[in-house]
């Protein structure tokens, strides 16, 4: 019902104020439309006195000018046309139009007599009174404009008054509903806030460190204050596991500050070993260094040394060039005569083959002669001529026998000579090439002994290298030593401040554990 | 005066009656076989006959030589089967009877007649009839006749042969 009321109030209230506004705007209308008109009727009515001037006095500057008078006249109408509400408003209006449009050809065809030098004319004209005419009757329209016009004012401005009645009367009722309603609302949100109090004074005990436990405020409601206060329960709720946490972490935090107080301990006191031991390094690499050096002063003498023997091998090693060149010729030589010697052992064996046919001839020549002085042991003349011929045969195989045996044995004694001569020219070959071999080992061993003296040399500058890169290398582990000197410090410093912080994080969990709300959790 | 035909074997010398002497000839080759007599070096075809050469360092027990090439041997006088092979035939040497010096006793084999005082070592004069034992010499015979059968049976069955491949 209230709010029947309430909606019927409101209705009524908007009705009066929109009432109101159209009496108001009426009334400014009409108001509006009266100044529309006059100022049309004003400005035609100066024209036509500007046109009577100059007619009269000829002045130019007293010559109308009819096309903005006509713009304006029209506009005013227009204005007043569209403000006016009554149809016959518009008629009339439409009327002054017309009229306003006569009365200015009327004028601009006076102008135009004038000017055109018809001054007579444009006098008789003006004197005709049709221009007049229309003037009067658009004073009488604009009149009859006026006067409606006001009077709709009037009955405008009597329905303000009775509006603006209603409008106190309504206003006066709406407070009195207001402070109604007010009074009513207050009741029924200080009956929803009820809950909102029970919260309220749960928070305070939390912040207060009083944890209710199980005791929070229970409402069934399912709006907003429901919802806030399941909020704040679980919130308490939390809260109070969230205490209970930072306690378990509390003591977690006390246990690591003590442990790492411990670590620090073990840590500076590994450090001052290290110091120690950076100390022994680095006096040890200064020792290094200065070997270094001297080792890189001897060798570079071993080098020059190695360099000048290097040369000799090679100038031994062009002698012995020459020397196994030398050696090759005198092997070609005794080629050839081993050469010559076999030709020379083929012939003799040629020969000797010879000797050997030649021998068997006189082997069978004495087996004839022997037969013939068989058949000459016989009797007869036969015999005797057998015995003559075994006689001379025996004189023939005996003379081919001992020019065999001469043959034979002079073949032996070329043989024994071709023999000696080949074990000569092997023995002279084999000590040849004993020589060149002597030459070519000593060649190698002389390349040998160059290549190792070369290797040495390389050998010995890759030392001086490394001996140079060995003391750079110690320059930098010694500057590698003196950055862990400044490290290990500044691990010390560090170790220092760790201390520190474990002492603040000792300190911190004293004030945790005898802070209130984990007292609280304790207790 | 008596000719001698002075033969060497090893180191000995020995002499032959000339008379009793066919012929000398130097040793052709010699073909052997299987299962021959130790006392044989082989033999060889001298005309149709084949004939069997007896070392006579094998007859006197000596130490010899070798068989070589063109070795001296002797064709004895009747001997149609051996042929005596000697190192070396040094020459035929005429002597007179009051030379010879008959040996009466048998000394190192029955075949040594005499002995004869030529150059610095001594010469024994041999009697060829003595050279071989009778079982020796039948021997040498079976063993001649055996290899001369055997081949005359080869060399039908070659003729045979040639017959058929020319048919």
């Amino acid at each position: 019902m209230l709010l029947t009321a309430l909606v019927t109030f409101g209705l009524a209230t908007v009705l009066t104020l929109v009432s109101f506004d159209d009496a108001i705007s009426h009334s400014e209308n009409s108001r509006s439309v009266s100044a529309q008109v006059r100022h049309a009727e004003q400005l035609l009515t100066l024209a036509v006195s500007q046109e009577r001037g100059y007619l009269y006095t000829g002045q130019n500057e007293l010559l109308p000018d009819i096309n903005e008078t006509r713009r304006d006249v029209l506009m005013a109408l227009s204005e007043a046309e569209e403000l006016t509400t009554w149809p016959e408003q518009d008629g009339r209006l439409r009327q002054m139009r017309e009229l306003a449009t006569k009365r200015l050809d009327t004028l601009e065809k006076t102008v135009a007599l004038f000017e055109a030098g018809k001054t007579d004319e444009a006098r008789v004209l003006v004197e005709s009174g049709s221009g007049n005419q229309y003037m009067l009757d658009f004073h009488r329209e604009a009149e009859d404009i006026v006067l409606t016009e006001r009077r709709l004012m009037r009955e405008a401005n009597q329905s303000i008054s009775q509006l603006s009645g209603s409008l106190k009367i309504l206003i006066v009722l709406g407070i009195l509903a207001l402070v109604v309603l007010s009074f009513l609302w207050l009741r029924m949100v200080r009956a929803r806030l009820a809950p909102l109090e029970l919260c309220v004074e749960r928070a305070r005990q939390v912040a207060n460190n009083n944890f209710p436990g199980t005791d929070l405020p229970v409402v069934f409601a399912d709006d907003e204050v429901g919802s806030l206060t399941g909020s704040l329960n679980e919130m308490t709720s939390a809260l109070y596991r969230g205490a209970t946490k930072v306690e378990a972490v509390r003591e977690q935090v006390q246990l690591t500050a003590l442990s790492l107080s411990d670590r620090v301990i073990e840590q500076s006191t590994a450090l001052t070993q290290l110091s120690s031991g950076i100390q022994e390094i680095s006096a040890t690499v200064q020792e290094l260094n200065l070997s270094a050096s001297q080792m890189s002063a001897k060798v570079k003498g071993l080098v020059d040394g190695a360099a000048s023997r290097g040369k000799a091998g090679v100038r031994g090693l062009n002698a012995v060039d020459e020397s196994v060149k030398a050696t090759a010729k005198v092997r070609d030589q005794v080629q050839s005569v081993a050469d010559f010697t076999v030709h020379l052992n083929e012939k003799a064996a040629q020969v000797e083959r010879i000797v050997f046919f030649v021998n068997e001839l006189t082997e069978r020549s004495n087996i004839l002669s022997i037969n013939a002085a068989l058949l000459a042991a016989g009797s007869g003349e036969e015999s005797a001529a057998f015995g003559v011929l075994a006689e001379e045969m025996q004189k023939l195989t005996s003379r081919s026998k001992d020019s065999t045996l001469e043959i034979h044995e002079t073949l032996q004694t070329i043989r024994s000579q071709i023999q000696r001569v080949v074990m000569a020219t092997e023995e002279t070959t084999k000590q040849v090439e004993a020589g060149d071999n002597a030459a070519q080992q000593a060649a190698r061993s002389i390349r040998v002994l160059k290549d190792t003296v070369d290797e040495g040399n390389d050998t010995f500058l890759q030392i001086v290298a490394a001996v140079r890169q060995q003391n750079q290398a110690l320059e930098q582990v010694e500057q590698a030593l003196v950055a862990m000197r400044e490290s290990a410090q500044l691990v010390e410093e560090g170790s220092l401040s760790l201390k520190e912080d474990a002492a603040v994080l000792a300190s911190l969990n004293l004030e945790l554990k005898n802070s209130d709300l984990l007292k609280a959790v304790r207790s | 005066m008596i000719p001698l035909l002075l033969v060497r074997v090893g180191e000995s010398r020995y002499a032959f009656y000339g008379r009793e002497i066919d012929e000398v000839i130097l040793c052709p080759h010699l073909e052997t076989y299987d299962g021959q007599s130790e006392l044989l070096d082989g033999l060889f075809r001298l005309g149709e006959s084949w004939i069997a050469v007896v070392p006579l360092a094998r007859l006197l027990d000596i130490p010899g030589s070798e068989l070589g090439h063109y070795d001296p041997l002797i064709l004895l006088k009747g001997e149609t089967v051996m042929a005596i092979r000697v190192d070396k035939v040094e020459g035929v040497q005429r002597m007179g009877i009051d030379e010879l010096k008959p040996l009466l006793s048998v000394e190192d084999g029955h075949a040594r007649a005499a002995r004869l005082d030529l150059g610095s070592e001594p010469v024994y004069l041999l009697t060829s009839a003595d050279l071989l034992l009778a079982t020796e010499r039948k021997v040498l015979h079976r063993s001649t006749e055996l290899y001369a059968q055997r081949q005359a049976r080869a060399e039908e069955e070659l003729e045979h042969l040639k017959g058929e491949t020319m048919s």
